[in-house]
């Protein structure tokens, strides 16, 4: 689902974010990328929702090639990988149905089928009863699960969560894992950019270590 | 294509930024409206020294005056024939009796003068109206020479210096439509520059929520569009407004009343018609679509 072959990204001459690094991510696997801060592991993420281009090397999601999309082709990338970001990015004067309902609404779906999709993941994010609220009236633990919410309502092939719980304490933070398990196990292959390393240790997952732009461990 | 299912997003979305930031459509619309004034007055103005031509070179027709012996039935086929020509687009028969009653009718109270007279001394005539794309003096001297190999008429052209006049008045029609397309150029380039830089503010107080739609997957049509309908909708409000104030001002000029008061047939000043009304708020909406493409475009490239 995921490859990345010989990937170097540079911002510069000198200062490569990433350094030759491969690797590979099976159909309904759930990965983490670890690493100090530096580390590399936003640059390996944005590369995957084609946010960059590498600077040498092949990135391969969901059958698309990264660096070879033009601009017209990275919004049919995008409507097969949801991505969850650690300040969230909800939009603000919306609110919870209608930030996950975006999603739907770009994609053109029909009304009723919004309106049936978004209640059912809210219901599954523990949100059902929040769907008419502002982002900001909610803690952060709740923002993070209407942005999974919106990541997860399409049915993407992928999920790419970077720090998503940077911001949360551990018990929240077990609670977000819970639902990101719970859509891997419906099939969705998910990669997890953390600097925490209990997560992983906790869920007993892959883990991808990233050290100076070059993958330190992979097991 | 654009997908149905989004059309009721965009007016949606469109409707919510012009509500959201009201001040912001409002600097945009009075702006635009001032420049848009300038230039509908510069149209009033054009289209009214147009008509005024028009009505000028209308007068600047030919007359022929008819030897007496001829008699009206030859006078009237005559006609006939003339009003055929290509050139020509009215021939009307003054016979001699019409001619001694229009005489009549213009003299009013002095019509006692004509008491002595023992016979109506008028000639027919045939008064020529030539038609729009042959008031040329140049068009004008070549049916006159046409009209001077026929037999029976003897041919005289109506006042001399109105040809003159009418080289005059081309000549300034010519300088207006310079000076109104000059004037047309500025007036939409600063359209445009208004438009573009009220849709970039939308755009960065919307940025977040832009950044949201690409991440799920919105294609640069999908994001623009929006701001298309924002775009046309300052153009055309900026476009109907010029032209109301235009109209109103129009009506309220003095000038307008003081020449309808000592003229019998006044060239009044007219309002453009309603073509060219429409053609001015979809010009402008459609120039409020090209700025806020401009500025999608530079936004987009420049948050990519």
């Amino acid at each position: 689902m995921i490859k990345l072959f010989h990937v170097t990204k540079r911002y510069g001459r000198d200062n490569r974010a990433l350094d030759d690094v491969s690797l590979r991510l099976h159909k309904g696997e759930f990965a983490f990328v670890t690493g100090h801060s530096g580390a590399g592991k936003s640059t390996l993420m944005r590369l995957l929702f084609a946010a960059e281009k590498p600077t040498e090397g092949e990135v391969l999601v969901a059958g698309h090639n990264v660096g070879r999309l033009d601009r017209t082709s990275i919004p049919i990338l995008r409507r097969n990988i949801g991505v969850v970001f650690q300040d969230f990015k909800l939009l603000q004067q919306r609110t919870v149905f209608e930030n996950v309902a975006f999603t739907l609404e770009v994609l053109g779906r029909p009304r009723h089928e919004i309106r049936d999709r978004v209640r059912t993941i809210l219901r599954q994010v523990g949100l059902a009863h929040k769907s008419k609220s502002l982002p900001l009236r909610m803690s952060g633990g709740e923002q993070q699960r209407v942005a999974i919410a919106r990541a997860l309502v399409n049915e993407p092939m992928v999920l790419l969560a970077d720090e998503p719980t940077g911001n949360l304490d551990t018990q929240l933070s077990l609670e977000i894992m819970a639902l990101l398990e719970a859509a891997n196990a419906r099939g969705t292959t998910i990669l997890v950019a953390t600097h925490d390393l209990s997560l992983p240790e906790t869920l007993g997952k892959r883990v991808i270590t990233l050290e100076h732009g070059r993958i330190k461990s992979d097991k | 294509m654009i997908n149905p299912r989004h059309i009721r997003y965009f007016i949606r979305q469109a409707i919510n930024s012009v509500v959201r930031s009201p001040l912001v459509q409002l600097v945009a619309i009075s702006t635009t409206t001032v420049s848009l004034t300038v230039m509908c007055v510069t149209l009033v103005l054009a289209s009214n020294l147009d008509n005024l031509a028009d009505r000028w070179s209308r007068g600047l027709g030919i007359i022929c005056f008819i030897a007496d012996d001829v008699p009206n039935k030859r006078l009237s086929d005559l006609a006939d024939d003339i009003s055929d020509w290509a050139e020509v687009e009215t021939t009307t028969v003054y016979t001699k009796e019409r001619a001694f009653e229009d005489l009549n009718s213009v003299l009013g109270d002095d019509r006692r003068l004509l008491v002595g007279l023992e016979k109506n001394v008028l000639p027919a005539s045939l008064e020529i109206v030539l038609a729009q794309s042959f008031r040329t003096p140049t068009a004008r001297q070549s049916l006159v020479l046409r009209l001077k190999q026929l037999s029976d008429i003897e041919i005289v052209e109506k006042v001399d210096f109105g040809s003159d006049m009418m080289s005059k008045m081309n000549r300034l029609r010519e300088y207006l439509k310079l000076g109104g397309l000059a004037i047309a150029l500025l007036v939409l380039s600063a359209v445009v520059f208004i438009i573009t830089n009220t849709v970039r503010l939308t755009l960065y107080a919307r940025k977040d929520e832009i950044e949201v739609m690409r991440l799920v997957g919105a294609n640069g049509r999908f994001i623009r569009i929006p701001f298309y309908l924002e775009g046309a909708f300052q153009g055309a409000v900026g476009a109907s407004v010029a032209l109301l104030i235009t109209r109103l001002g129009l009506s309220a000029l003095p000038m307008a009343e003081f020449v309808s008061d000592i003229q019998s047939q006044p060239p009044k000043l007219q309002f453009i018609d309603s073509g060219t009304v429409f053609l001015v708020v979809v010009g402008a909406a459609l120039i409020g679509i090209l700025a806020s493409h401009l500025a999608t475009s530079r936004f987009l490239r420049e948050n990519d």
